[in-house]
């Protein structure tokens, strides 16, 4: 069964769940033995709830690098492979001890460096390229993960990896398990919204609610005109819509008396109410204009690069959205099937994904940190796998899922850190090589969860986003103490 | 690991435990070792046991066998069940039950003017055989086995032929197949016909292996080499689906170790798999039967010959007669058009009498395999290898005799798990509530007796789901009044002794259906190819695939989104396109299934996205007006002119829509609404719709009535 029923919701929850005090609960930190279920109100899904612990973030910003960004063309510099450039890959780095399908096969054994010019910033002094001007201003801020690896050399996998925790489509995605265990600070909005142009790889199977309550699906915001498609009735119906909503309310009403105790039928009369709500709320968020025009101009909302005011709107909108209590925000960056997968001309693509990007996601970060959200809000930056060393066709990258950097910044994190660490060209990760679960389980436990303990039921076994208990960890040195 | 090497050892044991027979009691039964005699209590493993139909004492102890096996607890319970519903609400359930859409207004009116006794047995013996039927009954089925049109994944493209596993569905249930023969045909009805199909019965088991492929499928796999992977998740895949489907069985759960809770080892998954380790995917398989294929030959020859004789003259007027040259081949494309070309099928097949080998694999990781497993059934109840016989020499035989075992009244579980998601179906809720986990986990049978007695009923009657139904529908428990009462609700508030029936929330086809019958829009169709509804733009090209396709082409690899004229998409929802990454948003809505695992029962979630999908989208607006302007169409209708109150259109609305009249109340608030929303309508004139004020609001009732609890939840 999805839901308890809502007798067994109050009988498991008790009548003073709600009322204990978040120190009371912290104070439980230390491990319980027995994982509590979560129990959802389901006349109330998205109903406030609190994690396993005190958490070092309350929201996530998740800024997807859609395609697989050369990480070490922005942020893992490696001087060996300016000095190899050309040559071949060196024979102790060609052996394939890699779990996952050739990558090498597509490329030519010929090593290929950018032309970018690298600087270190900040007092940490972190190598950044000159792809990323923006960002790099904030290089203090940011936690580099150098030693990520993925499962999958394909970008449907992957994605579904990086989304969901299994390479297999179907499984609830991250935005998802987190609604499930926090409900959502703003009852008149989803608790996970997406803004996309183009979605991942793999479709809606990025943002699906897999197994658990539709109430923790993923909805789309849209960066222009009304932010969700059906948020309103044709014009000429506008003027209408209440008294259309009370006619139906007063007969649900009626409807609802003569059927004591079918909880379902009072939802259902909530829901309307609910989306009448959410159409006011979410139009205001939608109202861009309410920033000031230096903010405006911050984002690159007035830029002659469309593609970087596009992305502008989308982290203003993600900035408002995550203010008014959204737990989980995710940006795709794309605005064609290609994004950051350079098969060839890897300078163009990096050029252009990196101009679309990095004034905006700068812009972000200030904000947040400006009106005092970045403390309390996870941004991570990522993508499904990185890029090869190796030259394909004349100037392209491939796929590789054997090594590529992530950061995170913002609530509990230890910025201007970088942990890991790839081979010399920038192929492999050879210092604590990270799957992506790791990564999951780090930001679960950014939000106050135990991986382990936030689970669902499901066909007969416990689901966790970290998959088996304890086969994971969080990446040490990622969040502060 | 260790506990399945020891199992594997104990394999050797096979043939020692299947001389001894009872795989409960016998010592060497590997199963009994691995859990150390654990595990063995689990009430699914025994097969269903026939018992008479308990003869309740009391007052008024029912005829009925259901009614007699739920009786005893009932009162037990200080429980009653409550009386028979109204003649509208019967009819109306047993419509939307059994066909997926509303009774009309002249069949409610009619059944409520029959009051013979036999009125009800003849509805639903008029039910049953309505082509309706089926296209209601293939949606559960399609659900189970994770139907789709398309492959998913990175390109995710359109299967053009998988629509022919779907009408293959659909007329299986309408035609009544018994359900051990559908079990066999899509396990290996290749197997069980000989060389190209003598009847359409032999051609549909063909299409039937369809079932086979229905999984998901990464084409861009090979690019990377990973066609290896691919193969692993597709067995793996297929393996979980069946054993869920037909045997409520959580066989994902071994794949990477032993099962922790059920008696099922992780060889079991693999022994399962083996089944299907020769399996080829086949576009090559001609589901004509002989005689057209002989028609098609003889239609054919000629054609050929004229080809033939053409083509000879080619090579010469290649350079020496240009215009010839172009005539010619003008000529040989047009006589190859003239040709009929032979139907094949989204089918499957063995690749040869010999599987390959197949291994456990450590942690489920495929670049681990370790021990070799046969081809073998759950080995609690048959530990050895699977008896297998090939019945010809092109293929292994090892999904027949899997069909076979999983088809037979012996299985403990086919025929338990499918009557329960036909009990499901007509109470919301399956006597097992978990019907794809018929384990420990999943929940106990909440009346045991009456599930083994449905069990062995529904093989008796020749494994008829149509039976099936009739015994449910007929029964008192299905036909009561679906209102709580307050006492009861306190005894037993889940229902769980079936003091009422349950109000059921319509799923998001039937909900879809109901919109387009009832404003009038629903177009006939009954097979073919899906069908592509109009999506908005935003939509399809944030899909990279569809994108790519619209924009720059996708080499023929069909992964766009091909939107049919509008008219031609009112079809029932069974008949539109199942595309996995990007499904029909207004169905979506509605938990609507994923298609990527076997889903057993629809989430009923009740979100704000719903209201907005139905108050505001082009197609609820659309639904809304057509019901409107068939009410204004309706000749005569003095609510055109004369009647102010607008009493009559009122009553059309709820009669049409809800297939009863409007309270008193009711009449006065829509009638007031029907005033008041005039006078906006009329003040508004920069609506710009030219639609005359009374039409907008009646259209605007339209839209409030079709929004209406009554009209999502049927009593």
């Amino acid at each position: 069964m999805l839901y308890p029923s809502r007798r067994e919701f109050l009988t498991r929850t008790g009548s003073g769940f709600a009322g204990v005090a978040l120190s009371a609960l912290l104070a439980e930190e230390a491990r319980s033995a027995i994982p509590q279920k979560l129990v959802v109100d389901p006349l109330n899904p998205l109903a406030e709830r609190l994690p396993h612990f005190a958490p070092r973030a309350k929201r996530v910003i998740f800024l997807f690098q859609y395609g697989g960004p050369s990480t070490f063309d922005l942020f893992d510099y490696k001087p060996t492979l300016l000095e190899l450039n050309g040559k071949s890959v060196p024979e102790s780095l060609k052996k394939h001890p890699d779990k996952v399908g050739g990558v090498f096969v597509h490329c030519k054994d010929e090593l290929m460096a950018g032309p970018w010019k690298w600087a270190q910033h900040g007092q940490s002094g972190q190598w950044v390229s000159d792809l990323l001007p923006h960002t790099a201003t904030h290089i203090d801020e940011l936690c580099q993960i150098r030693s990520m690896f993925s499962d999958s050399s394909n970008h449907g996998p992957a994605t579904h990896l990086m989304n969901t925790g299994a390479i297999l489509a179907g499984k609830p995605s991250l935005g998802s398990w987190l609604t499930y265990g926090l409900g959502s600070a703003n009852q008149n909005l989803p608790g996970f919204v997406l803004l996309y142009k183009v979605g991942g790889l793999g479709g809606s199977a990025n943002w699906s609610n897999g197994f658990l309550p539709a109430a923790f699906q993923g909805t789309q915001f849209r960066h222009e005109g009304p932010p969700v498609l059906n948020l309103q009735p044709p014009a000429h119906l506008a003027g209408v819509q209440r008294s259309t909503i009370d006619f139906a309310q007063a007969l649900n009403r009626k409807h609802a008396d003569l059927r004591p105790g079918m909880l379902d039928l009072e939802g259902r009369i909530a829901s309307y109410e609910l989306a009448y709500r959410m159409q006011a709320e979410a139009l205001d968020i939608g109202e861009l204009s309410q920033e000031t025009r230096a903010t405006q101009d911050a984002y690159g909302l007035h830029d002659e690069n469309k593609e970087k005011a596009m992305y502008g709107r989308m982290c203003l909108l993600a900035r408002r959205l995550s203010e008014k209590g959204v737990r989980f925000v995710q940006i795709y960056n794309a605005v064609d099937k290609l994004g950051w997968d350079a098969h060839d001309n890897n300078t163009d693509y990096h050029r252009r994904n990196a101009a679309q990007t990095d004034q905006p996601i700068a812009a972000l970060l200030d904000d947040l940190k400006q009106r005092g959200l970045l403390d309390t809000t996870l941004v991570i930056w990522a993508g499904e796998f990185g890029r090869t060393p190796m030259m394909q066709g004349n100037n392209g990258r491939n796929h590789n899922p054997y090594g590529f950097t992530v950061w995170l910044a913002g609530g509990g994190v230890n910025g201007g850190t970088a942990i890991g660490a790839t081979d010399e060209i920038g192929l492999r990760a050879v210092d604590q090589p990270q799957p992506v679960k790791n990564l999951h389980a780090t930001l679960l436990t950014a939000l106050g969860f135990r991986p382990d303990d936030l689970f669902f039921e499901h066909h007969g076994r416990p689901e966790r986003l970290t998959g088996v208990a304890q086969s994971w960890q969080t990446i040490p040195g990622v969040l502060r103490g | 690991m260790l506990l399945t090497a020891a199992l594997a050892s104990s394999l050797a044991h096979a043939e020692e435990a299947r001389a001894i027979g009872d795989a409960f009691s016998d010592p060497q039964n590997p199963i009994r070792k691995l859990f150390r005699g654990e595990r063995l209590d689990l009430w699914s493993l025994r097969k269903p046991i026939a018992r008479e139909v308990p003869v309740p004492r009391g007052n008024n102890p029912p005829a009925d066998p259901i009614d007699a096996f739920l009786y005893d607890r009932l009162t037990e319970t200080k429980l009653s069940a409550t009386p028979e519903a109204d003649r509208r609400t019967l009819i109306r359930r047993l419509t939307f039950d059994l066909t997926g859409l509303p009774p009309t207004v002249d069949e409610v009116e009619a059944f409520v003017a029959d009051t013979a006794d036999a009125a009800y047995a003849k509805l639903v013996d008029r039910l049953l055989a309505s082509p309706r039927y089926g296209e209601r009954q293939a949606r559960m089925w399609l659900d189970v086995v994770r139907y789709a049109d398309t492959n998913g994944y990175e390109r995710d493209e359109f299967r053009p032929l998988a629509w022919q596993y779907r009408d293959y569905v659909i007329r299986s249930f309408s035609q009544d197949k018994p359900f051990d023969q559908f079990i066999r045909e899509q396990l290996a009805g290749d197997e069980l016909v000989d060389g190209p199909p003598r009847t359409p019965g032999e051609a549909d088991m063909l299409i039937a292996t369809g079932y086979l492929r229905l999984g998901q499928w990464d084409s861009t796999a090979s690019i990377f080499q990973e066609e290896d992977r691919l193969r692993a998740d597709m067995l793996a895949d297929l393996t979980n689906t069946t054993a869920a489907a037909f045997l409520g069985l959580t066989m994902a759960c071994c794949q990477c170790h032993d099962h922790k809770y059920d008696p099922l080892s992780q060889a079991d998954h693999y022994r399962l798999r083996a089944f299907f380790a020769g399996v080829k995917p086949r576009d090559d398989l001609v589901i004509d039967t002989v005689e057209v294929q002989r028609e098609i030959s003889e239609h054919n020859a000629p054609l050929d010959l004229e080809i033939e004789t053409l083509k000879q003259e080619l090579p010469a007027t290649e350079k020496a007669d240009k215009p010839r040259h172009e005539q010619l081949q003008k000529q040989i494309a047009e006589l190859e058009s003239k040709k009929r070309r032979p139907r094949v099928a989204m089918a499957a097949t063995d690749s040869g009498p010999d599987a390959p080998i197949t291994h456990v694999f450590e942690q489920g990781d495929f670049q681990s395999p370790r021990d070799e497993v046969d081809a073998g059934f759950v080995s609690l109840l048959s530990p050895g290898a699977a008896e297998i016989k090939s019945p010809r020499d092109n293929t292994s035989g090892r999904r027949l005799a899997l069909a076979d075992w999983i088809a037979s009244a012996d299985n403990p579980w086919t025929a338990r798990v499918f009557v329960n998601r036909v009990w499901q179906q007509h109470f919301g809720t399956g006597l097992v509530a978990t019907p794809n986990d018929f384990g420990y986990s999943g929940a106990r049978p909440a009346h045991p007796e009456l599930l083994d007695w449905l069990a062995i009923e529904f093989v008796r009657s020749g494994w008829s789901i149509k039976e099936l139904h009739r015994l449910i529908v007929t029964s008192q428990a299905y036909k009561q009044v679906s209102i709580n009462n307050t006492a009861s609700q306190q005894l037993d508030p889940e229902n769980n002794f079936y003091w009422r029936q349950n109000i059921q929330r319509l799923d998001a086809e039937t909900l879809r259906d109901s919109l387009l019958a009832v404003s009038g829009l629903l177009q006939p169709c009954d097979s073919g190819r899906p069908l592509w509804p109009s999506v908005p733009e935003e939509l399809r090209l944030a899909q990279p695939a569809i994108l790519e396709a619209e924009k720059s082409g996708d080499e023929g690899r069909m992964q766009g989104w091909y939107t049919d004229p509008l008219e031609q998409t009112d079809v029932r929802s069974v008949f539109l396109i199942r595309k996995r990454c990007l499904p029909v948003p207004f169905l979506q809505a509605f938990d609507f299934p994923d298609s990527i695992v076997s889903c057993a029962r629809r989430d009923t979630t009740v979100v704000a996205p719903q209201a907005l999908m139905l108050l505001n989208s082009p197609d609820a607006v659309r639904f809304a007006e057509a019901l409107a302007d068939r009410i204004l169409r309706v000749p005569g209708d003095p609510g055109d002119a004369s009647a102010d109150d607008g009493s009559q259109l009122i009553e059309s609305v709820f009669n049409i829509a809800l297939q009863r009249k409007p309270d008193n109340d009711e009449l006065i608030m829509a009638s007031e609404f029907l005033k008041h929303h005039r006078e906006i309508h009329g003040t508004n004139p920069g609506d710009g719709t030219g639609d005359s004020a009374k039409r907008l609001a009646l259209v605007d009732l339209c839209r409030a009535v079709l929004n209406l609890n009554e009209f999502a939840y049927i009593d």
